[in-house]
């Protein structure tokens, strides 16, 4: 790994909230889609799990080995190789139509969504900032 | 009638208790100055390190944060702000150090 990117880019924090970023995009994706099929007959909700992956993740790097060469070995649990858990709401009683939207549910898992990503996006404006004003020299 | 010693060593005595002075011997100016106050190297390095920790705080508080074991928003925030405002004042102090180092450079003597 050059050196820039050990120094700016190679901070654990940051990738998790890129990876959490990342994460709430694909969330949501699957609501938005279970609002466009509200009224589609069959349809089974789908919702996304993927706090717990990331948690066990973090637990799990608490033993990081370092990667100053391409060649070396790869973390065995890094934050980069979690994936969400697609959960299919196929048991609910949905309506008469075989459908299990919630649409009250899913608004507010959508809102929940919105105000979790309005506040990784702050967090990473702040987590860069000292290096930004340590760069600058001046605040 | 009694006399009484007005020495400065009775009067030292008097102030600092019979401890304080050592027979033969004047007190240690320097030492007291020493204990009074710490050394201003001494707080650099200390703020140095708070700073450090308040780093560390936040990004512990961000990753609590994201794992969801504290899901207080208020906290995370603060934490970080904390660390962004300490390390501003690390870098002006720094920037007001470096002034006053060219300051005194640039004096004639």
């Amino acid at each position: 790994m050059s050196l820039i990117s050990n120094l700016l880019f190679n901070d654990p924090t940051k990738s998790l909230v890129k990876k959490e970023m990342q994460m709430l995009m694909k969330n949501h994706k699957v609501l938005s889609s279970n609002i466009a099929n509200v009224s589609t007959p069959g349809y089974k909700a789908v919702h996304l799990s993927f706090q717990e992956q990331m948690k066990r993740a973090v637990d799990k790097s608490g033993i990081h080995l370092e990667r100053t060469d391409g060649r070396h070995m790869e973390s065995p649990a890094g934050v980069k190789h979690v994936h969400p858990r697609a959960i299919v709401d196929r048991n609910t009683r949905g309506r008469i139509d075989g459908n299990t939207v919630d649409i009250d549910r899913e608004m507010a898992s959508m809102s929940e969504n919105q105000i979790m990503w309005n506040s990784m996006l702050i967090m990473k404006k702040k987590l860069g900032s000292p290096m930004k004003s340590a760069i600058n020299g001046r605040v | 009638m009694s006399m009484k010693n007005i020495s400065v060593e009775t009067q030292l005595m008097n102030v600092l208790g019979p401890q304080g002075i050592s027979p033969g011997h004047t007190p240690n100016l320097k030492k007291a100055e020493e204990s009074e106050g710490v050394s201003f190297s001494e707080t650099l390095k200390s703020s140095l390190a708070d700073v450090n920790k308040y780093q560390n705080d936040a990004s512990k508080a961000v990753q609590d944060f994201i794992t969801g074991d504290n899901k207080s928003i208020t906290d995370t925030l603060s934490a970080l702000g904390k660390a962004d405002m300490s390390f501003k004042l690390t870098m002006q102090v720094r920037n007001k150090l470096l002034d006053a180092y060219k300051e005194v450079m640039r004096m004639s003597v």
